[in-house]
């Protein structure tokens, strides 16, 4: 169970570094970061971790692409999301947590099926 | 096993791969949302800084290094070793702040607008195109490439936009590219002569031929002039009459022998103008033999449409021969309105009337044209007009000798009346204003000024000239055809030469004025002279601004640049400062409730101010509206959209013939004299301003509302809800979404002293902090001073923000 903890939480810190990385390769398309992550799916599948793909993957682009939004728009100090006001922001982040979540969630999942042909996770399934 | 494994995969890969092409295009008017909302490239990018961090470039195309500063307010002072540099400098920082705008107002100026938005914009681009702004720019751009300085400027400034726009990534693109899905395409020195012709489009939107001509068959020759004339003695023209006879032409408009009801058997109905010739432009120059430093200043605010990104982008440019602030119209070369160390100049509407509109005699095919008993070939010409996601739309253009048919069978566009009418623009005609501009930004002195003013055609602007010698000036300038008494002011007769123009008045005869004994000149958008000029000619001028601007600038004898400030934001009505004293005569009497008795005894005391703050001017305004509707009534009956009398005819009225026939009340049983009108109007309005006060908003700001829009109509891009003060009759002329759209005031010492300021930011990117930062300043009358150095070095004190683009 421990264990299980340790590389769901190593796992999402690697799916998100993995998207970092590849954010800031010049013009690379908005969802090339997918790639890399379903490369890491097919490893994940291979070394046989017991761990949600779909689930890590979700919660890694639901974290990750808000508070880079909100990261960005605190170095920067613009003006932009203001201007949406308080409903527009929440929306505006929502909209960009599941964007985030469902495209690294199921590049995580679809690279460790292909793996693995189903889901190893019987306690979280897929 | 493997076979369920295999589909087992299929699943999430299709399901991943469905939502990157969903997330990848637009979703109905959504653009493609993936991108948009990519923390890494998408609109949150948009908020990083441009402008004020040091940063070094290597950009093809330089000659030798440029330096530019950025102060506080983002503001670029370019320093460049010659003047190639210096406009491709111009080109790459204009870019870098407002390549969506230019790029867009290039795009609408040509007719292109269904490239972006689809066939909802093929309307407005058939229109354009017809109107010929495309054509014009192509002709103009020609003239212009002829010229050596223009086309180093042009050339230059496009190699520097380009410059900047071959780096852009799509993180780096302006926010509306991102919101409309397009990239910006290579800009091209037509681009920005189509930026020119899109402000001469704004500017010479006059357009009443048939309005007028409608009013002349209804009303007769003399009752036309009665209430339409042109000359009454409450006028501030920019060129008093001098010892010259008055001009009879001028004095009274006769009807011209060729228009009766025959003529205009088609066209009775008038669509409604959306121009409105209410508010325009001030500009001054005071002699220093008036002002209290010695020193001459000059004033300047061009009243236009309010937007963001704002009209106007501020800068200074330095080169050899050449030291410049003011602003700029972003995508085009040069400063429009500023100042060197020498001189300043200021711009307003010259007010003429450049769009004259002809009745053609055609086949049904469109093939040939009546003129003067022949039957003349019309000139086709096919225009493509590209859409977004569907195939080109093909129009054809049709050429008479007069000017393009706008209005035809197949495309009668939102102006029926002018169907199978040739309309005759001054814009059409190839022209280099641009050369104007970039004289004047290297003239010293008055006969530079003048030499600069030469090359400037359309639309007919007001210049005033201030110099550090103490010369002023004001010169209303512009190509002013020659015309017979009532030619252009009238639908003309397409089928006759005689009603062609031949040729302009000469340059020597514009209306000019230079070092008047009064030590001042002005213009308010009022007439250029008065009757004795010897030229007709005609417009839509406004004379109460003008009224009003000669009182203050007589009054005063210590003129400093302080006073010049308060003054660009008088927000005293000249008109209500004569009227009120005339209405308050009228309804002084019996029969009023103790609540109107109040409201007159806050009229006696209120001075004409339309103030944020006050509380009288609505209930002015109220009663003079009132007045105005009950008194031209009649002229609501009229099939055409018709406009009324002026104001100054009412008052005329109200004073000198009480009985007139237009105070008759339509539907009523009485027949109501002047005084009847003007009491029952003050107890409407007293009634109406009742209502307001019960709400608590009876101060002038909670109903004059500033609302500064996004070029896209976007609103959480716009300014909404600014109260503020001003009336379109006052100097400080403010409407909901049209007022000074730049004020400066610069006094020519030693060393410029300049404050200015204009309703926006110098970012043209909605999530800079430099996009709208100077609104609230600008709401509340404030001004900032404008640096003018002499040198990089001076430039780079105290201001952290500096490029260095290297060759």
């Amino acid at each position: 169970m421990s264990q299980r903890i340790k590389r769901s939480a190593l796992l999402l810190i690697v799916v998100m570094a993995i998207v970092v990385f590849v954010k800031m390769i010049p013009g690379a398309a908005w969802w090339s970061c997918v790639i890399p992550i379903v490369a890491l799916g097919v490893w994940v599948g291979l070394k046989k971790w017991t761990v949600a793909g779909l689930g890590i993957g979700f919660l890694a682009g639901f974290l990750l692409w808000p508070g880079a939004i909100l990261f960005f728009h605190w170095r920067y100090q613009g003006g932009l999301l203001p201007r949406l006001g308080l409903a527009g922001m929440v929306i505006f982040l929502l909209a960009a947590g599941l964007t985030g979540g469902l495209l690294c969630g199921l590049a995580l999942y679809t690279g460790k099926t292909i793996a693995t042909g189903k889901s190893n996770e019987p306690a979280l399934p897929d | 096993m493997r076979s369920r494994l295999s589909l087992r995969f299929l699943f999430p890969l299709g399901a991943l791969i469905l939502l990157i092409v969903a997330l990848s295009g637009n979703i109905y008017s959504v653009p493609p949302p993936g991108m948009l909302i990519d923390p890494f490239v998408g609109a949150i990018q948009n908020e990083r800084p441009a402008g004020a961090m040091a940063r070094e470039m290597t950009l093809g195309g330089l000659r030798d290094p440029v330096r530019v500063v950025f102060d506080e307010r983002e503001v670029p002072h370019i320093f460049a070793g010659n003047e190639a540099d210096l406009f491709f400098a111009q080109g790459y920082v204009m870019a870098s702040l407002r390549l969506w705008q230019m790029d867009f107002i290039s795009y609408a100026s040509a007719g292109r607008l269904a490239e972006i938005f689809g066939s909802e914009r093929l309307g407005y681009d058939r229109n354009q195109r017809r109107i010929g702004i495309l054509e014009a720019a192509r002709q103009s751009l020609a003239l212009m490439m002829q010229d050596q300085e223009t086309r180093v400027a042009l050339t230059s400034m496009t190699k520097g936009i380009n410059a900047y726009i071959d780096q852009l990534g799509y993180r780096d693109l302006p926010l509306e590219y991102k919101l409309l899905n397009y990239r910006p395409e290579a800009w091209t020195e037509l681009k920005s002569v189509l930026i020119l012709k899109y402000m001469a489009n704004t500017l010479s939107g006059y357009d009443e031929d048939f309005n007028v001509t409608n009013l002349m068959l209804v009303l007769g020759e003399a009752r036309f002039n009665q209430y339409f004339r042109d000359y009454y003695p409450a006028m501030s023209p920019i060129v008093a009459n001098g010892a010259a006879p008055v001009n009879p032409s001028l004095a009274w408009c006769t009807k011209p022998a060729y228009l009766d009801y025959d003529f205009l058997s088609s066209g009775s109905v008038i669509s409604k103008s959306d121009y409105n010739p209410r508010l325009g432009s001030n500009s001054w120059a005071v002699s220093g033999k008036k002002t209290r430093s010695g020193h001459p200043i000059l004033c300047s605010d061009p009243h236009l449409n309010l937007s963001l990104p704002a009209i106007w982008l501020e800068m200074q440019l330095c080169a050899p021969g050449i030291n410049v602030y003011g602003v700029s119209i972003p995508g085009t070369p040069a400063v429009i309105i500023g100042f060197n160390r020498d001189i300043a100049w200021g711009v307003t509407n010259g007010a003429d009337d450049v769009k004259d509109w002809y009745k053609l005699k055609i086949s049904s095919d469109y093939g040939k044209y009546e003129l003067d008993g022949q039957w003349k070939n019309i000139d086709r010409r096919v225009e493509e007009i590209r859409r977004r996601g569907e195939k080109p739309f093909y129009d054809t253009v049709y050429n008479t000798v007069q000017g393009p048919i706008v209005s035809t069978k197949s495309f009668p566009g939102e102006h029926p009346e002018y169907l199978d009418h040739a309309m005759h623009w001054m814009m059409a005609r190839p022209s280099n204003e641009f050369l104007t501009f970039i004289l004047l930004n290297k003239a010293h002195n008055y006969d530079d000024y003048e030499r600069a003013l030469r090359h400037y055609s359309c639309p007919i602007q007001n210049f005033t000239f201030a110099c550090r010698d103490n010369t002023i000036a004001i010169d209303h300038q512009g190509s002013m055809p020659v015309k017979w008494p009532g030619q252009g002011r009238f639908v003309l007769d397409g089928t006759t030469s005689a009603h062609l123009y031949q040729r302009d008045i000469p340059q020597d005869s514009l209306p000019h004025l230079r070092d008047p004994a009064c030590h001042y000149v002005f213009s308010a958008n009022q007439r250029p002279t008065g009757s004795a000029y010897g030229y007709y000619y005609n417009g839509n001028y406004r004379e109460n601004r003008a009224n009003r601007i000669r009182e203050l600038l007589a009054a005063d004898t210590g003129i400093d640049v302080a006073g010049m400030e308060a003054m660009q934001l008088d927000n005293t009505s000249y008109f209500a400062e004569i009227a009120l004293p005339v209405l308050l005569k009228v309804v002084n009497g019996e029969g009023y409730t103790p609540q109107e008795q109040a409201d007159l005894q806050s009229l006696a005391a209120w001075k004409g101010s339309f103030g944020r703050d006050d509380t009288t001017a609505g209930l002015f305004y109220l009663w003079w509206n009132k007045v105005r509707e009950y008194t031209w009534d009649e002229f609501g009956q009229y099939k055409f959209d018709s406009k009324t009398p002026g104001d100054e005819v009412l008052l005329d009225l109200i004073q000198h013939d009480t009985a007139n026939a237009y105070f008759d009340k339509l539907g009523t049983p009485a027949k109501e004299t002047a005084r009847d009108i003007v009491r029952v109007a003050f107890v409407a309005a007293a009634a109406e301003f009742d209502k307001f006060r019960k709400s608590r908003d009876i101060k002038w700001g909670d109903h004059n509302i500033v609302h500064i829009d996004h070029l896209l109509k976007v609103g959480q891009l716009g300014i909404n809800g600014l109260p503020s003060g001003g009336y379109s009759e006052t100097i400080n002329a403010i409407s909901s979404r049209w007022g000074p759209s730049w004020r400066m005031v610069v006094e020519l010492g030693d060393r410029p002293v300049a404050y200015g300021i204009y309703p926006g930011g110098q970012s043209g990117n909605p999530g800079s902090g430099h996009y709208s930062d100077f609104v609230a300043d600008w709401n509340q009358g404030r001004y900032y001073p404008l640096h003018y150095f002499l040198s990089p070095a001076e430039a780079r004190a105290g201001n952290s923000g500096l490029w260095t683009l290297h060759p």
